[in-house]
């Protein structure tokens, strides 16, 4: 099996050379870019599996190198962004990109996220959705936790499907309203909180602590990842 | 037309016309008495079929007519006066005398005084009418230029200094403004009472009238245009007088209007200064946490890598992970102790005064450069110099921020040299690269200390902080920044 390529998107020297160590001994290949303009044509021309992108980069800004990207690609791109901003980072994900990680971080947990991210997208024949211990059955709109039949309302159902589809991926406050509720809705986080809510009383163990369902703070939702 | 222009009317204009001037008077007199010589004369000279006796009035109805469009309804009125006596006393017999013989005489005289006074009445009232919209066209040409000059006005000053030569046309006379900061124009003198009747004005925000010729009192009459100003102006005499006190009233709102838009426009620029200080200072603390950030990034990420992927790393790579960790701990220090001395150089305290040899200074940046970047090309160019009292931990500081600068942003080889010129010493630090961006010329040649907006990287604010506080300089210049020192501090 062929390593998959990684290409690396930032401008500072320091955090390309211990990303591209990092990522090679856990398995990947990587190349570099130091600019948006260079990012764009490493995509053309290496054709990664997946990009890590840092939001401030010097020459144009990160978020306009996932618009410019998302017209023509599916390529899965994890953004890099300071811890505090969260506007930046809502605004890359509507914009397309599939995860972010906050700087500074453990490399653990950009590993997960690569993992994530480059699992094979669902066949869409599959019946079965799986988030943790729940199996969800599309097809008959039944969710089962250990053998017993969960009762949701057909909205819990709906915000159910969405994480676990997208297991260990993050899914903004406006993709989570514009799917289950429509466009209309999209600024009505409290509604949407009230919604999450409830489906924890009814498929966590702990609704206080929750491990199905994991709030990304001032950005989303993401469902546990599988496996 | 507000409250306070009311209270300076006390009369609706027009209603009763205005008094005679005593010129106009004299002028009327003379001019009847006149006709009345030339007609006795003329009745002398010329054939008695040139001069019928019945022409006689209406050769003075002409005379009263004069006066009455010259100098206004009552002189009309007095001319037509003078006539009936003149006609009576030159002409009607008996001659000589106020008597009147004959019953149809008299009655010829009555109704030509009738006659008189009634074209002298209506004459006038022409003529007081010309003259009143001659006075408000006036008026509203004044007031239509200062509204363009008042626009204009860009200071409280420069408003007042435009409306003064309006008052003056306005009123005729002497015009000052009363300010808080004194009286315009400059240098006048108001006499006490004066002051105390702008005073008044302010407190009651009325109008105070100036004393009547002879009284005691105020000069000037007072009236208030707005917080602590007041327009002082001479009394308004003549028959116009009350046009032009409206006129003046006119004037007071039209400069408080000005003077509102003024403090407004100030107000703005006031918020828009801070609001442009709140977004430097937000931009600074962001280039701050990036500083910071971003080798804490790396030590974290190296760190986490090194202990996860222990087995997986091939030796060079652990190695290099470890360089980068021992790197980017340095960077922070450097950081973090360049932010110490930013805040330290703030609080301005006193510098040392030892005696140091900046050359010295100058190599052991220089090494220090060397040694904290790879493959750093700095080439040295010394000077004889004298030695200095000064602060030699903090030049060495802030040449090594310098190069530093020079070899993150500029393009090798880099060049440090010395110098001296009369009583200073100058350290040249030059690179090949592109030179500075003009944000950055511009804050190096400000007196702000902090880095400009968009500025990342705090060496060349320390090096610019501690050049101020050793009562040296840092400028920018082709290429090259010099940090100049004084000789003696």
């Amino acid at each position: 099996m062929t390593r998959p390529l990684i290409l690396i998107t930032d401008d500072e020297a320091q955090i390309l050379r211990f990303l591209g160590h990092a990522l090679q001994a856990a398995g990947y290949n990587t190349c570099t870019a130091a600019t948006g303009a260079d990012a764009l044509r490493m995509v053309a021309s290496q054709r990664p599996d997946l990009m890590v992108l840092d939001l401030g980069l010097p020459d144009m800004d990160g978020k306009s190198v996932i618009e410019t990207l998302r017209q023509t690609s599916d390529l899965p791109i994890i953004v890099l962004s300071a811890r505090d901003q969260e506007m930046e980072k809502i605004m890359a994900l509507d914009l397309g990109a599939d995860d972010f990680v906050g700087k500074p971080f453990a490399i653990g947990e950009l590993l997960a996220r690569l993992r994530v991210c480059l699992r094979p997208a669902r066949k869409p024949a599959e019946p079965l959705l799986r988030l943790g211990p729940l199996v969800i059955d599309l097809a008959a709109h039944r969710v089962m936790q250990r053998g017993e039949d969960l009762h949701l309302t057909p909205k819990e159902f709906d915000l159910l499907v969405a994480l676990a589809e997208t297991p260990g991926r993050v899914m903004t406050h406006r993709q989570l309203l514009t799917r289950i509720w429509g466009p209309a809705h999209v600024e009505d986080v409290p509604y949407l909180r009230v919604f999450i809510g409830q489906l924890r009383q009814k498929v966590e163990v702990d609704p206080t602590r929750p491990e199905l369902i994991v709030t990304e703070p001032g950005v989303g939702y993401r469902g546990a990842a599988s496996g | 037309m507000d409250q306070s222009t009311h209270e300076f009317m006390p009369d609706q204009p027009g209603r009763m016309p205005p008094v005679p001037t005593a010129l106009g008077l004299l002028w009327t007199l003379a001019l009847v008495v006149a006709t009345g010589i030339g007609t006795k004369c003329a009745i002398w000279l010329l054939p008695a079929h040139l001069l019928p006796a019945d022409v006689l009035p209406l050769v003075f109805l002409v005379a009263v007519l004069l006066s009455a469009v010259a100098f206004g309804f009552w002189c009309g009125l007095f001319a037509a006066v003078l006539a009936f006596s003149a006609l009576n006393y030159l002409f009607t017999e008996p001659l000589y005398t106020f008597h009147i013989a004959q019953v149809a005489d008299l009655v010829a005289l009555i109704e030509f005084l009738l006659v008189a006074a009634l074209s002298g009445f209506l004459a006038g009232r022409l003529h007081d009418r010309a003259e009143a919209a001659r006075t408000r066209a006036e008026a509203l040409a004044v007031l239509g230029d200062l509204s363009e000059t008042l626009a204009e006005a860009q200071t409280l000053t420069q408003a007042l200094q435009a409306a003064l030569p309006a008052l003056g046309r306005l009123c005729q006379g002497p015009a000052v403004f009363v300010t808080p900061e004194g009286v315009l124009p400059a240098g006048t003198k108001l006499d006490p009472s004066t002051l105390v009747a702008a005073e008044r004005a302010l407190r009651s925000g009325q109008a105070q009238p100036a004393a009547a010729p002879g009284w005691e009192g105020t000069c000037l009459t007072m009236l208030p245009v707005t917080e602590g100003i007041v327009i002082g102006h001479a009394p308004l005499t003549g028959r116009d007088g009350q046009w032009r006190e409206l006129a003046i009233g006119a004037l007071a709102r039209q400069t408080r209007l000005a003077l509102q838009r003024l403090e407004f426009a100030a107000r703005a620029r006031t918020e828009r200064l801070r609001a442009e200080a709140e977004a430097a200072r937000s931009a600074v603390l962001t280039s701050l946490s990036h500083d910071l950030r971003t080798p804490l990034a790396t030590i974290l990420g190296a760190a986490s890598a090194l202990k996860e992927l222990d087995q997986q790393l091939p030796p060079a790579a652990r190695a290099d992970l470890l360089a980068a960790i021992e790197e980017e701990a340095a960077r922070l220090n450097a950081h973090v102790s360049n932010l110490m001395q930013l805040s330290r150089l703030e609080l301005t305290s006193k510098p040392r005064q030892d005696w140091v040899d900046v050359n010295d200074l100058v190599t052991a940046a220089t090494t220090r450069a060397r040694r904290a970047v790879q493959g750093a090309d700095v080439q040295v160019k010394l000077a004889d110099l004298p030695m200095i009292q000064s602060e030699g931990g903090l030049i060495e500081q802030a040449v090594f921020n310098i190069i530093d600068n020079a070899l993150a942003h500029g393009k090798l080889p880099v060049s440090a040299s010395t110098s001296e010129t009369g009583d200073s010493l100058q350290i040249c630090i030059a690179d090949q690269g592109p030179g500075l961006p003009v944000v950055m010329a511009d804050w190096l040649a400000g007196p702000e200390l902090r880095p400009a907006l968009g500025q990342s990287g705090l060496g060349l604010a320390v090096a610019k902080g501690i050049a101020h506080h050793l009562g040296g300089n840092l400028a920018w210049a082709d290429g090259a920044f010099t940090l100049t020192l004084p000789k003696t501090s």
